[in-house]
C-alpha cells in the first residue's frame, strides 16, 4: 500500500499481522480534495479486507471542510466492506474535537466504524 | 482595554490566497486564546474558499475584499465578492437563512453531514457555512448589494 502525498497533506499507512495504521499528518487544504482522495482511498479498501484498521487524525493540524466529504464516503465504504475501523483524534483541539466528535454519531449507522478522541 | 486589530485587503481570486489569508489571520490573533485564534483562522480561511471558488471580482476593482477586525470582545470577518450566478448566491441565502433559523449549530451540522453520506453526488457541500457556525461559534449575515452586484458575508464572534 502506497503513502499519499500532496500539497501540506501526507497520509502514511502500513499493516502489519491484520492491523493496518494510517495517520494523516500536515494540513489538508487543497481546492478539490475529492479529486486526489477518492482514488487514493479507494486503492486501500480491497487490501484492508483482512484487517482492522486505525485512522490518526491526532497530528493532523488543520484541514478545510472540503475534506470532510472524502473521508465520510471513505468510511462509508470501509463498512460496507465490514472493516473494523477505529478513527482517533485529538480531544484536547476544539476544532479536532469538534468535527470528529460530530463523526460519531455515524457509529448508530456505520456499525463497523467507531470513532474515540484520546 | 486591548488593541483593536483591524486588516483590509483586496485579494487575488487564486487558491494560493486561501493560505495566505489563513497565516495573516494566525500572525494577527497569535497573542490570543488558541480557541480565539483557531476560530478566525479556519473562519477566515472558510469564506476565502467560497469567495474564490463560486465568485468572482468585484467590479472596477481587483479580485474580492478581505476584512478583519479584533476588538476586546468581538472579532469580525468580512469577504465581499461578485456574484457569477444567481443559484450560488440563493444557495448561500439558503444555508445561512437555515442556520440562523436553528438554535443549535452542531444538530445542523451533522445533519449536513449524514445528507453528505447519503448522497456522495453533492458537488457543493457548503458545509464550510455550518462549519462556521457549529465549530466557530461565529453568527453569519449575508447582505447583496444589486446595483454593484457584490455579495459580501459576515461572520461576527462575540467572546
Amino acid at each position: 500500500m502506497e503513502n499519499f502525498a500532496s500539497g501540506a497533506l501526507k497520509i502514511n499507512i502500513n499493516i502489519e499481522d491484520k492491523k493496518a495504521f494510517m495517520t494523516w499528518l500536515g494540513q489538508s487544504d487543497s481546492r478539490n480534495p475529492a479529486s486526489e482522495l477518492n482514488p487514493y482511498l479507494d486503492s486501500l479498501v480491497d487490501e484492508l479486507k483482512t484487517a482492522e484498521l486505525t485512522i490518526k487524525f491526532n497530528d493532523l493540524e488543520y484541514m478545510n471542510s472540503s475534506t470532510v466529504p472524502p473521508i465520510i464516503q471513505f468510511l462509508k465504504k470501509l463498512n460496507t466492506s465490514e472493516i473494523k475501523t477505529l478513527i482517533t483524534y485529538n480531544a484536547e483541539s476544539k476544532w479536532q474535537a469538534a468535527s470528529f466528535k460530530a463523526l460519531e454519531t455515524f457509529s448508530g449507522i456505520l456499525n463497523y466504524i467507531t470513532v474515540k478522541g484520546n | 482595554m486591548g488593541d483593536n486589530i483591524t486588516f483590509n485587503y483586496n485579494i487575488d481570486l487564486t487558491w494560493s490566497i486561501v493560505k495566505l489569508i489563513r497565516d495573516k489571520v494566525s500572525s494577527l490573533v497569535e497573542s490570543q486564546s488558541e480557541e480565539l485564534a483557531y476560530a478566525c483562522k479556519m473562519t477566515s480561511s472558510e469564506l476565502v474558499e467560497n469567495a474564490v471558488k463560486y465568485g468572482c471580482s468585484i467590479d472596477n476593482k481587483k479580485g474580492i475584499e478581505f476584512f478583519f477586525s479584533l476588538g476586546d470582545n468581538e472579532a469580525q470577518i468580512k469577504v465581499s465578492n461578485g456574484v457569477i450566478n444567481k443559484t450560488d448566491f440563493e444557495n448561500v441565502k439558503a444555508h445561512i437563512n437555515e442556520i440562523n433559523s436553528s438554535v443549535n449549530p452542531q444538530d445542523l451540522y451533522i445533519k449536513r453531514l449524514n445528507t453528505l453520506l447519503e448522497k456522495p453526488e453533492l458537488s457543493q457541500s457548503q458545509l464550510g457555512l455550518y462549519r462556521i457556525a457549529f465549530e466557530g461559534e461565529f453568527l453569519l449575515e449575508y447582505s447583496y448589494n444589486e446595483n454593484l452586484n457584490i455579495l459580501t458575508v459576515t461572520a461576527t464572534k462575540k467572546f
